[in-house]
């Protein structure tokens, strides 16, 4: 979880939070984190399903730019992608990627490929929540290219994706 | 940040004293990610397209019948959410002075009359021109603060009294070049 206070207030000292009295808290109780449900942060939806036949090489979704988004990661700290496939017999995976320097360099988002689903399944396929990578953290409130990306397939066979959903924590 | 703790009176909670909590700390607001208000993509692998009539301020998805309000969107309580952040992508260009902007819509429970405006203080903010492809990012602007207010509102019998329909407007169309628009996404925090 990420949601937490701002800083404490002048006059706590850190660490000192062994002392409990009634009705007070303490420099760990002002620091600890909250429990919330997640944020939607983008949202693909394609009312019909496109028919995408996955490349071998990294290819943009669609071979396009204009289904890029903007984001930025403070106070978040894990991801997860959520992926509507309904049709089997395509093949390759679908990854979310970032740039922080306007697409000219792309990264995961937890530095190891992250958050991706394989499309060789079908239904609501999960990438599981990712922990975003210290590179993201860093960025701190600097806004990011959000982008779909697709590898792995033959550019034959094709999935039919419906939606997708990206959750942060 | 918007999020805080449920309020608490200072007797509650004491005093502030060295290592300890008053009030006001506790009242104090927290930091947090922040999410998805609307978002709208293409309809087919062409990205979705608006064919954006002259004039200004028409809703998307309705018709030129003036009671038409049918503008697809969602409802939304904006209970907390002090600030707006509108994303654009567009696809294909419109014609010179083309914009969207997100909106609201409700009922206005004192007079009973449709309000439809900008959900930014300013009556078309967020505002993004559409005449040149690419990203558009209006950045944080504040939130109009009378739709905070929406949902104080006990009507019962009119939703729309009490939640805003959000929704995409535009203008400045010329009724042939049509726009095409392959994300939008709309934040509030």
């Amino acid at each position: 979880m990420s949601v937490k206070h701002v800083d404490p207030p002048a006059g706590f000292v850190a660490g000192a939070d062994t002392e409990i009295d009634v009705d007070r808290v303490t420099v760990r109780d002002w620091q600890a984190d909250h429990p919330h449900p997640p944020f939607l942060i983008a949202h693909w939806v394609m009312l019909s399903g496109v028919w995408w036949a996955i490349p071998a090489a990294r290819t943009e979704l669609w071979g396009t730019v204009y289904r890029r988004g903007i984001y930025s990661f403070e106070h978040a700290d894990r991801i997860r992608m959520v992926v509507g496939v309904r049709r089997p017999g395509g093949k390759g995976l679908l990854s979310l990627q970032y740039s922080s320097d306007n697409g000219a360099t792309w990264g995961s988002l937890d530095g190891a490929g992250g958050p991706q689903v394989n499309c060789a399944k079908y239904g609501a396929l999960d990438s599981g929540w990712k922990k975003l990578s210290q590179t993201i953290v860093g960025l701190g409130a600097a806004s990011v290219l959000l982008r779909l990306v697709g590898e792995g397939g033959d550019g034959v066979i094709s999935s039919k994706i419906d939606a997708v959903w990206v959750y942060v924590l | 940040m918007a999020i805080t703790h449920k309020a608490v009176a200072v007797a509650d909670v004491g005093e502030p004293v060295a290592n300890k909590l008053g009030a006001l700390e506790w009242n104090a607001k927290h930091r947090n990610p922040y999410g998805l208000i609307l978002a709208a993509s293409e309809f087919d692998q062409a990205a979705f397209a608006w064919n954006i009539p002259a004039g200004d301020d028409h809703s998307y998805g309705v018709t030129a019948d003036p009671e038409d309000t049918s503008s697809p969107g969602v409802f939304y309580r904006f209970l907390r959410i002090t600030e707006i952040r509108f994303v654009v992508n567009v696809a294909a260009a419109g014609p010179s002075g083309s914009y969207l902007y997100a909106a609201a819509s409700y009922i206005d429970p004192s007079t009973g009359n449709l309000v439809m405006n900008g959900l930014g203080v300013a009556a078309r903010d967020p505002f993004v021109a559409v005449h040149l492809t690419g990203l558009k990012d209006t950045g944080w602007m504040a939130l109009r603060m009378d739709l905070r207010t929406l949902d104080e509102s006990t009507d019962p019998l009119n939703f729309m009294t009490r939640l805003p329909l959000v929704h995409i407007r535009g203008g400045g169309g010329d009724g042939i070049t049509i726009p095409q628009f392959g994300s939008i996404f709309l934040y509030g925090r």
